[in-house]
């Protein structure tokens, strides 16, 4: 090993110069949060123990109906059923099944905004719309929550899914959360040696972006190495 | 007053969650070499983080040179800067340090930010290089370095920044008993400067004459 060089060993006296952008590393940490929230569930298995082709099957089944109904008057019985099942959960886990499902309804009313407006005669069934946007959510929302992945992909494979989809469908899941540490990972080391002004941004950006998508892809055939020498045969 | 101190800090990464330290104290001197040692699942790692102001604790304090770092004080763009060009980290798996295209816009890539001239970021950069004998990896991607070069990579990069503190966390995984007998020496020439080492490590690889104190979690 070579001896340190004077720069090293001096006193440095480092004034660091103002720099913005910090946006960059803002929205990439944000997006490293989502994909990791993605796969972490806190889930209520326990809670509707029901298998979870049963509540697949159901939630489909509910979608249907929720889709063919235009009365009001079922919508709000189907409204009266599932409030009813949520209040039993706690509040925290009730605001998160209801923000999606409200910024969904939002979205959709926004979408519908110009019919109301001018033809105030449909208000009535663009209302209906906006409703069934909430439920249908909500359902899912709810479905989401009480059922872990490897319980949905196999209810999937129960249900005949052609295996292909399936077996993207539990590898993409599995590998969100792992995409979502490596970006934690790379942006905290970006963080830390974010110590000036960076004047080639979004070359950076577009490195931090371009070993993610490597490494996804070595990682993706590293498991697929890794399942086959257990026996996986391809098939799901 | 020691150079860095954490006094009577609890951490932990959730409310609902147990805390990682209660009442925990930690200190090192300037110019201090200190390991740190436990079990996995003990928090060297989150005390590096706590460390490196990438966590802070919910209760007690951490003092760094007399400043008293805390997340406000870390929301200062310019303290957040100056603070973690002070206190080089390198993660226990490097692999994810290295972002650049090329081995050596990866070691640059600090000096650049430092607005220094070109011409001293070259001589930065070389001397780094120089360091750890990587000077014909200069032009290849990092990506496709074996474990060993990537963490000598990640290493120079720490230090081209010239970091009063360096934090490293297991240096020697994964590196062949050359290459690791080379760091050794490179943590001699460091704490011979007079910069603080805080390293998590197995005593067997460390001679004892380079370590001041060893700290149990």
């Amino acid at each position: 090993m070579n001896e340190l060089p004077d720069w090293m060993i001096e006193d440095d006296i480092y004034v660091p110069p103002k720099d913005g952008g910090a946006f960059i590393v803002k929205t990439l940490q944000t997006i490293a949060e989502i994909m990791t929230r993605i796969q972490v569930q806190h889930g209520h298995e326990k809670r509707f123990a029901l298998p979870a082709t049963v509540k697949f099957v159901a939630l489909i089944g509910l979608l249907i109906i929720l889709s063919l109904s235009h009365e009001p008057l079922p919508l709000l019985i189907f409204a009266a059923f599932i409030h009813a099942y949520l209040c039993t959960w706690s509040a925290r886990d009730i605001w998160l099944i209801l923000k999606t499902a409200l910024f969904a309804a939002v979205v959709a009313f926004v979408l519908l905004l110009p019919a109301i407006i001018f033809s105030p005669a449909g208000l009535i069934r663009c209302l209906v719309i906006v409703i069934k946007v909430f439920f249908g959510v909500e359902m899912v929302n709810i479905f989401n929550h009480t059922t872990q992945w490897n319980h949905i992909t196999s209810a999937l494979r129960k249900l005949h899914i052609p295996a292909v989809f399936v077996f993207t469908l539990d590898i993409t899941l599995k590998y969100i959360v792992l995409l979502g540490e490596l970006i934690d990972g790379l942006l905290t080391a970006l963080l830390l040696r974010s110590v000036g002004k960076n004047d080639g941004k979004y070359n950076t950006v577009g490195g931090v972006m371009g070993v993610t998508f490597l490494r996804s892809a070595e990682m993706n055939q590293q498991m697929y190495e890794a399942m086959r020498c257990r026996g996986f045969t391809d098939d799901y | 007053m020691h150079y860095i101190e954490l006094s009577d800090v609890t951490f932990a990464y959730a409310p609902d969650e147990p805390a990682v330290f209660c009442g925990f104290s930690f200190f090192a001197k300037k110019g201090e070499c200190v390991i740190v040692r436990g079990d996995n699942g003990t928090g060297k790692s989150t005390l590096f983080r706590l460390l490196n102001g990438l966590s802070f604790p919910q209760k007690g304090r951490f003092m760094f040179d007399g400043e008293e770092i805390t997340a406000a004080y870390l929301k200062d763009n310019r303290n957040a800067k100056g603070f973690h060009k002070r206190i080089g980290y390198l993660f226990q798996n490097a692999d994810i340090m290295l972002f650049n295209g090329k081995v050596y816009d990866e070691v640059a890539f600090g000096p650049r930010q430092m607005g220094l001239p070109e011409a001293d970021v070259k001589q930065r950069t070389e001397d780094c290089l120089a360091l750890f004998d990587i000077m014909d990896l200069s032009d290849k991607a990092p990506y496709h370095l074996s474990g060993g070069q990537k963490k000598k990579v990640a290493f120079a990069a720490v230090l081209s920044l010239s970091p009063d503190v360096v934090i490293l966390d297991e240096p020697f995984a994964g590196l062949d008993r050359k290459t690791a007998a080379q760091v050794v020496d490179l943590l001699y020439s460091l704490k011979k400067s007079g910069k603080t080492i805080i390293l998590a490590t197995h005593l067997d690889e460390m001679p004892d004459d380079l370590y001041d104190r060893v700290v149990c979690l």
